[in-house]
């Protein structure tokens, strides 16, 4: 757990990695607030916190009597938040930091390439 | 109230040493009573008596013990010391007279094996000329007043030497005895010629009966004084405290 | 109900002041840290609560009827004391049978199966346990005891880690399923920040903080960056304490920064509620 991100963000960010990577599928239960609370050791108030905000974000919907449930596309709509987040949190930064050590654009384009190879290979 | 648990915790934690008591008692009883047996054999008659008293001191131990640990269980679990009060006034109540009872019945048993006299006996001997049931009857009313006031005593005792800091119960613990038994002689001898002592003992003989030679003397006394240690040992226990451990 | 409120409550020892003016209420079925430093009196308030001792100025109520001397209110609390109360020779079974007893709620089942997973023997007397063990059979007691308010002294003393971690997952399951009043009072506070909703720090016998832990910990920031730099920018601000390292420095403010533009070089990070507690009780 960071420090800086307050605590009911990372639980809702943790399920939304969680659904990204299929471990969460559409329709099926997302974990009940006591087994956040038990499994992060978090007080369940802010367990509940962080479900809302999926609730709110349409990502989780509730099925009266039964608990949360992930909703359709949910996938599609993590992904989409997750690009723009892509953007503020690395792009921006990494342009700042070229432009602070005089790296050009060639030369990020360089970079990216090399990386992208990297991965590949 | 929450007087029903804690009566049964205290009436338990008072269960095993009344059963050892009695198990020492009866193997007692039947050395002395068999070794009665075996003098009369011999032409030795005589008595024993007194098991009575043993119960007196057993049940003044009782009392001293009765104060910290239960004190200190009640208050983890919830339990105000008014209840605490009550439930050990009647735990008191009961064991003394099933102690009462169950010497009375001790009596009655080895007066026929050998001769016996109870305390009461021992110490109203004009009144008594054998012993019958009335005997037995102001036997066990005796013994039960007598019982409660060395129990309530004990209480009053231990419950104001919890209170004590640790400066005041040396000076008491010292400092009483050498009262009594040092200063107090010696003031009576050199400056009241004796008074004080004659005081005192009258003071005994009137409580215990002796003095009017009637048994509901001393069964009034045991009872006022039982009242009053009570009284005492409650208003002390009333702001006792549950120590901080040193953290 | 479970509203614990501390009204103006003074305790002195003689010439010591153990608690100054202390007001304060624990929420309802909130999960409640008492945080303070060793001395600090959060012991004492405790034990005032429950009628162990009884304050010199003030008073205490539960449901709005006083603490003192009153067993209708006293048996919806169950105190893990840090010292032992129980029987020097009771066995830790004799323990959950005489509990049961006073607060016939209790689920003894439940006791006996986290008696197994913190490998605790029900047969050893209570004088036998180490002082691991000292606290967890209270644990176990104060878990399944099923009291409506838990007040929980230095709850994980002498446990290691295994067991800390064993101990606040098993609070939060049965806080979870059956919500209750739970104060912890504790000195160690980075494991228990996550699992406090609210939070009283005390200093000297004062409350010196008193909110949830969301408020305590957005009412500040974390500035960190090159010492030169966070020195000139923290002038004119509210700053509770720093750290420093080789050219960095951190320094902890009582100041949210809203709109406050700042220096490049500098980073702002949220409170850290260690940080936060230790900053504020250092005399």
């Amino acid at each position: 757990m960071q420090s800086d991100v307050p605590i009911f963000i990372q639980i809702a960010e943790q399920l939304e990695d969680a659904i990204l990577s299929g471990a969460l599928n559409e329709d099926m239960q997302a974990p009940s607030t006591t087994e956040i609370s038990v499994g992060f050791k978090i007080n369940p108030a802010t367990a509940l916190k962080g479900i809302t905000k999926l609730t709110e974000d349409g990502i989780l919907y509730k099925k009266r009597g039964l608990g949360m449930f992930v909703s359709k596309g949910a996938r599609e709509m993590i992904l989409k938040k997750r690009k723009q987040q892509f953007l503020e949190k690395y792009v921006v930064p990494l342009i700042s930091e070229a432009k602070k050590l005089s790296i050009s654009t060639e030369e990020i384009n360089e970079m990216i390439k090399r990386g992208l190879k990297h991965e590949l290979d | 109230m929450r007087l029903s648990p804690a009566l049964k915790f205290q009436l338990n934690s008072i269960k095993w040493p009344v059963i050892i008591f009695y198990i020492v008692i009866y193997a007692l009883l039947i050395l002395m009573v068999t070794s009665q047996i075996i003098l009369r054999g011999y032409g030795v008659d005589g008595s024993i008596g007194g098991m009575d008293m043993s119960s007196m001191i057993f049940l003044f131990i009782m009392g001293l013990n009765s104060f910290k640990s239960t004190f200190h269980m009640f208050s983890a679990n919830g339990i105000s010391r008014k209840t605490m009060f009550l439930s050990f006034l009647i735990t008191t109540g009961i064991v003394c007279s099933g102690m009462a009872i169950i010497d009375s019945i001790n009596a009655i048993i080895i007066n026929e094996f050998v001769a016996y006299d109870p305390v009461l006996v021992q110490m109203f001997e004009s009144r008594y000329n054998g012993i019958g049931l009335m005997t037995y009857g102001e036997g066990f009313l005796w013994m039960f007043f007598a019982y409660t006031a060395s129990m309530m005593f004990g209480f009053f005792l231990t419950t104001a030497y919890y209170r004590m800091n640790r400066p005041l119960k040396l000076i008491i613990s010292i400092g009483v005895p050498v009262f009594l038994f040092i200063i107090l002689p010696i003031l009576d001898a050199q400056l009241f010629y004796g008074e004080i002592f004659k005081a005192i003992g009258t003071f005994i003989a009137f409580c215990t009966g002796q003095l009017s030679g009637s048994p509901y003397v001393a069964m009034a006394s045991n009872f006022v004084f039982y009242v009053i240690f009570a009284m005492l040992g409650f208003l002390i226990m009333r702001r006792a405290t549950v120590k901080l451990s040193a953290s | 109900m479970s509203l614990i409120e501390v009204k103006n409550v003074t305790k002195c020892y003689g010439s010591t002041t153990a608690l100054k003016n202390v007001s304060l209420t624990f929420e309802e079925n909130k999960i409640c840290g008492l945080l303070g430093r060793n001395g600090a009196g959060k012991s004492t308030l405790l034990s005032l609560i429950t009628n162990k001792n009884f304050p010199t100025d003030g008073k205490i109520l539960i449901d709005g009827q006083p603490v003192q001397e009153n067993d209708a209110v006293l048996k919806k609390v169950y105190c893990m004391t840090e010292q032992s109360l129980y029987p020097e020779s009771m066995t830790v079974k004799d323990v959950f049978k005489w509990t049961k007893e006073f607060y016939p709620e209790m689920n003894t089942e439940y006791a006996l199966s986290l008696a197994d997973k913190f490998a605790l023997n029900t047969k050893k007397k209570v004088k036998a346990l180490s002082t691991g063990y000292g606290s967890i059979y209270k644990i176990i007691v104060a878990l399944s005891c099923n009291a409506p308010i838990l007040l929980l002294d230095e709850p994980v003393l002498g446990l290691d880690a295994n067991f800390r971690d064993v101990f606040y997952r098993e609070l939060l399951d049965s806080y979870s399923k059956n919500p209750k009043t739970i104060v912890v009072s504790t000195h160690l506070i980075e494991e228990a920040a996550g699992v406090i909703e609210n939070v009283a720090i005390i200093k000297n016998g004062e409350i010196i903080m008193n909110d949830t832990t969301q408020n305590a910990l957005n009412a500040g920031v974390t500035v960190t960056g090159p010492a030169g730099t966070v020195d000139s920018f923290i002038v004119g601000r509210k700053v509770l304490g720093s750290d420093s390292l080789g050219g960095m420095k951190s320094a902890y403010l009582l100041d949210t920064l809203n709109g406050v533009s700042v220096p490049q070089g500098i980073e702002v990070s949220r409170l850290n509620l260690q940080s936060l507690f230790i900053h504020l009780t250092n005399s």
